[in-house]
């Protein structure tokens, strides 16, 4: 009788595990699963995961290197006081340049897509476009803006924001809404030049569009990661 | 990941369980040996089949949660194979980006550490440097090859050049790789502003007044810019058109830009720890 069991349990046992991997491959046919394109097309995600683990490497490689370099800068140049105004005035325009990682006051903001779901109106009015990055990066600037990034992409002196089909790219990489644009610089003017009567982000609002905009002692705006090099500018004496 | 744990707990406790049992069976088993043996070989041959398969099942259930975890992780899980592709080759560029600043870092590092090793003065190299960082920024006049673009207003077209048809043009000309621009002989430099003033009658960059014509002038590869440039129907060059506002863009192989005669400065500006 003992035995007899044993071989009712093994019989259950065996039915459930043949439910449960009948179910689990079902699944995984259904077409819109997530764990059916999951497998489908895990040899694009192994390569993505790759060239994502080697740009994260270089970006470490990278970040070595500049201390180095720096360290370098240091230990070559103790002596005298003229080297150290001279380090003082490569400091100043890496962060002008955009490729350190800088602080300081001025204001962040905060600009997304408008919910309204309203179909009378214009989708192209709900959406920010990337000339309206363009007007707003034109407006910080214009308040003395010394330092931009939008959704942690640095403005620097190459980038151009562009969109592609749906997608809006800065520095060549994709940005989306909500849309962060931190700007370090005097906090008065720049928040001045946003958020006044008639400016950049009454017409935002008015299209609504969201726009917050905050004041803060502490704005942290991270470098430019691309390189920046002179391939057809010559320098001409 | 808070699942998995509670799963994964589940199942030690599981297997707690189950060795427990195989202990009990264990313990009844070197007990009943001298009773009954065929049984007790029947129960236990039993007992280690369903001990396998409960294992394989265990083990295809981690795998399958192992792998959709790690999709989750990056937020590839649902994307479809043309986004796939596009971020693969946005992580492509990133990192021939960060490469090639990495190998320009480690030629100077090189040297200063040659400079360093036969001491030699290295405030040569930092002046070098220097200098390099002016030249990207435009404190310097250059020189190379690229584009002029002439925008005129006129009679015929629909409205007066404004400050965002300028904005617009500096835009394209740095998406095709301008490494130097200048309007009517003042370099545009990294955050600087054009504006109009009173309805487009006056556009302003700082505080120089800039009038039609408008000469822009580029330094970069003449091809890929006035390639850029001319895109039909949605390059700059057909938009402009469109609206009847007269543009003129030719090659240039010696195009001069001269340097910015602004201030530029970093008074707010702290180095980050």
């Amino acid at each position: 009788m003992k035995n007899k069991n044993a071989y009712i349990a093994i019989g259950i046992v065996c039915v459930v595990l043949a439910a449960a991997i009948t179910l689990q491959i079902r699944t995984m046919q259904g077409e819109n699963s997530a764990v059916s394109q999951a497998f489908a097309n895990s040899e694009l995600k192994d390569s993505l995961l790759e060239w994502k683990e080697k740009s994260d490497n270089a970006e470490a490689d990278l970040e070595k290197s500049v201390e180095r370099l720096d360290e370098l800068r240091q230990t070559s140049t103790t002596n005298g006081n003229s080297s150290e105004e001279k380090q003082e005035e490569l400091k100043k325009y890496n962060q002008l340049l955009g490729i350190t990682d800088v602080t300081g006051e001025g204001i962040t903001m905060t600009v997304t897509d408008s919910t309204q779901t309203n179909t009378a109106v214009d989708m192209n009015n709900l959406i920010v476009h990337d000339s309206d990055l363009r007007s707003l990066v034109n407006e910080l600037s214009n308040a003395g803006a010394e330092a931009i990034s939008i959704n942690d992409e640095r403005i620097v002196s190459t980038t151009a924001i562009t969109c592609a089909g749906n997608v809006i790219l800065i520095n060549g990489n994709k940005v989306g809404s909500p849309f962060t644009i931190k700007a370090i610089g005097n906090q008065e003017s720049l928040y001045g030049a946003i958020t006044r009567a008639g400016g950049y982000t009454y017409g935002l609002r008015a299209r609504s569009i969201q726009v917050e905009t905050k004041k803060s002692d502490n704005v942290q705006i991270s470098k430019y990661t691309g390189a920046l090099s002179f391939k057809y500018a010559q320098n001409d004496d | 990941m808070e699942n998995n744990q509670e799963i994964k707990e589940n199942q030690d406790s599981k297997n707690i369980k189950n060795a427990n049992i195989k202990k009990k069976e264990s313990k009844n088993n070197a007990k009943k040996p001298k009773e009954k043996k065929p049984i007790n070989k029947a129960t236990l041959v039993l007992s280690i089949v369903a001990g396998i398969i409960t294992l394989v099942l265990i083990a295809s259930i981690f795998v399958q949660f192992r792998t959709v975890d790690e999709s989750k992780e990056l937020d590839i899980e649902g994307l479809r194979d043309d986004e796939l592709r596009t971020q693969i080759a946005s992580y492509k560029s990133r990192y021939e980006e960060t490469m090639e600043q990495y190998n320009a870092n480690q030629n100077t590092i090189n040297e200063y550490e040659t400079a360093i090793n036969e001491n030699k003065e290295t405030t040569e190299l930092l002046d070098q440097e220097i200098e390099q960082a002016k030249t990207l920024l435009g404190l310097t006049n250059v020189r190379g090859s690229g584009v002029v673009v002439t925008l005129t207003d006129t009679d015929e077209a629909l409205y007066t050049y404004i400050a965002d048809d300028l904005i617009l043009l500096i835009n394209e000309l740095k998406y095709a790789g301008a490494e130097a621009i200048s309007i009517n002989d003042n370099r545009i430099v990294n955050l600087s502003d054009i504006v109009t003033l009173n309805d487009g009658l006056i556009i302003l960059y700082g505080n120089v007044r800039l009038t039609s014509p408008y000469v822009v002038k580029a330094i970069g590869d003449p091809t890929y810019l006035m390639s850029t440039l001319s895109i039909k129907n949605s390059g700059y060059i057909d938009q402009m058109k469109a609206n009847g506002m007269a543009i003129e863009v030719k090659q240039d192989n010696n195009i001069e830009i001269g340097a910015y005669t602004g201030e530029i400065d970093n008074r707010y500006l702290k180095e980050a720890e």
